[in-house]
């Protein structure tokens, strides 16, 4: 077995993990499962949201082994997380060779999301869902699902033209502020609750949670770096639509 | 019913625009559901928002720890999708739309409530997670 290219493989997995939004603590412990079902010994992974390193040696040899790894969150996808997961699973039951290991990570690598489509249809139920929860009638949650749908394409649309976080989020709020003042004007639709339910789209929640966890959990640098990005997503939001209410008038 | 039913969709919702495996969104929808139940159910007692939100992230948290031993997969997979639609992001909207208006009392109060509540979300989903933790390190002390 070659044990360099364990620790490159073992780091591509906290990479997939992180990538798509795990917890800092199930990147670390993934980590160091695997390189422990490999038999490696003093095993040290750290994970935050921009950086990985993992470093282990063997009982049989002087050497240490490790590798340090840049990382960009992407997004999420919960589905590459559970694989990652079952396959971590999977080697420390089934002993996968590394050879066999790799493969499967680059699968599920290289795997496809929902398309474009389907997401658009799940924003739609989704702002349905909440225009309902919101105690809206069905007038005002058929306009928040129209306004989600809008939204939702206009977001993947920005991030396809690799606009910054920031710009994404801040046109996207005044957008929907906009577009939500607009279904008002014309089918006297309740402003607040169609606002409130297609924001729940732009809401960094994930990010909310994600840093409350890690900080409990005492990942305290990741827990600072996730509150960050999540009250600058706010703040983005937030001043869109400010923007927008200031010159229309809220 | 018709708040439970919001709360399914909601949580599909998220559910698809978080790619998780196709036959696991209903399941995770459910999740949504009951807590979405245990919800109204404590605010119509208690009458504080905190206090049921609470409540309904123990309630999916629990629900999601036995579907992910069911379905052997992460918990956090139908737990973030579940918690994702209490995360209040109603009151973030009001705190802006009061700091627009310049009312900024208004918007400390809204801005305040807001963490509490995130705080109330997660906190309830953390004692679940370390307790199913506990759990299995004990079994496989036992084992």
């Amino acid at each position: 077995m070659d044990r360099n290219k364990l620790a490159k493989a073992v780091t591509r997995a906290g990479v997939l993990l992180i990538e798509n939004g795990a917890e800092v603590t199930r990147v670390e412990d993934t980590m160091y499962r695997i390189c422990k079902a490999y038999n490696a010994s003093t095993i040290d992974s750290y994970a935050t949201p921009t950086l990985l390193i993992i470093s282990f040696s063997f009982d049989d040899d002087n050497q240490l082994y490790h590798n340090i790894k840049r990382v960009h969150m992407k997004g999420i996808n919960l589905e590459k997380i559970d694989q990652v997961n079952t396959l971590s699973r999977r080697i420390v039951n089934e002993h996968l060779s590394l050879e066999e290991f790799d493969k499967e990570l680059r699968s599920i690598d290289n795997k496809d999301a929902y398309n474009a489509f389907i997401q658009c249809v799940g924003a739609a139920i989704c702002c349905f869902g909440f225009g309902l929860f919101f105690n809206g009638r069905i007038l005002d949650a058929i306009c928040a699902t129209i306004v989600g749908i809008i939204v939702k394409i206009i977001l993947t649309l920005f991030e396809r033209l690799n606009f910054g976080t920031f710009i994404r989020y801040l046109l996207s709020g005044g957008i929907l502020t906009l577009l939500s003042i607009i279904s008002t004007a014309l089918l006297s639709s309740d402003r607040d609750i169609v606002i409130i339910s297609s924001i729940m789209l732009l809401v960094p929640g994930l990010a909310i949670t994600n840093a409350i966890r890690d900080s409990i959990n005492g990942d305290v640098v990741s827990g600072l770096a996730r509150a960050t990005e999540a009250i600058f997503i706010a703040v983005a939001i937030a001043v869109g639509s400010g923007l927008v209410f200031s010159f229309i008038g809220g | 019913m018709l708040n439970m039913f919001s709360c399914f969709l909601a949580t599909m919702g998220f559910a698809i625009m978080f790619n998780i495996p196709r036959n696991k969104i209903i399941p995770a929808g459910i999740t949504g559901a009951i807590a979405g139940f245990v919800y109204f159910l404590v605010l119509n007692y208690s009458k504080s928002e905190t206090t049921a939100l609470f409540f309904a992230s123990i309630t999916l948290s629990l629900v999601s720890e036995v579907l992910a031993r069911m379905l052997k997969c992460p918990a956090t997979i139908f737990s973030i999708c579940a918690l994702i639609p209490f995360v209040p992001g109603g009151k973030m909207y009001y705190t802006m739309l009061e700091i627009v208006a310049n009312n900024l009392n208004m918007a400390l109060i809204n801005g305040i409530t807001t963490i509490v509540q995130a705080c109330a979300l997660v906190i309830g989903y953390v004692i679940i997670s370390g307790l199913s933790h506990a759990l299995q390190s004990l079994k496989r002390v036992h084992e």
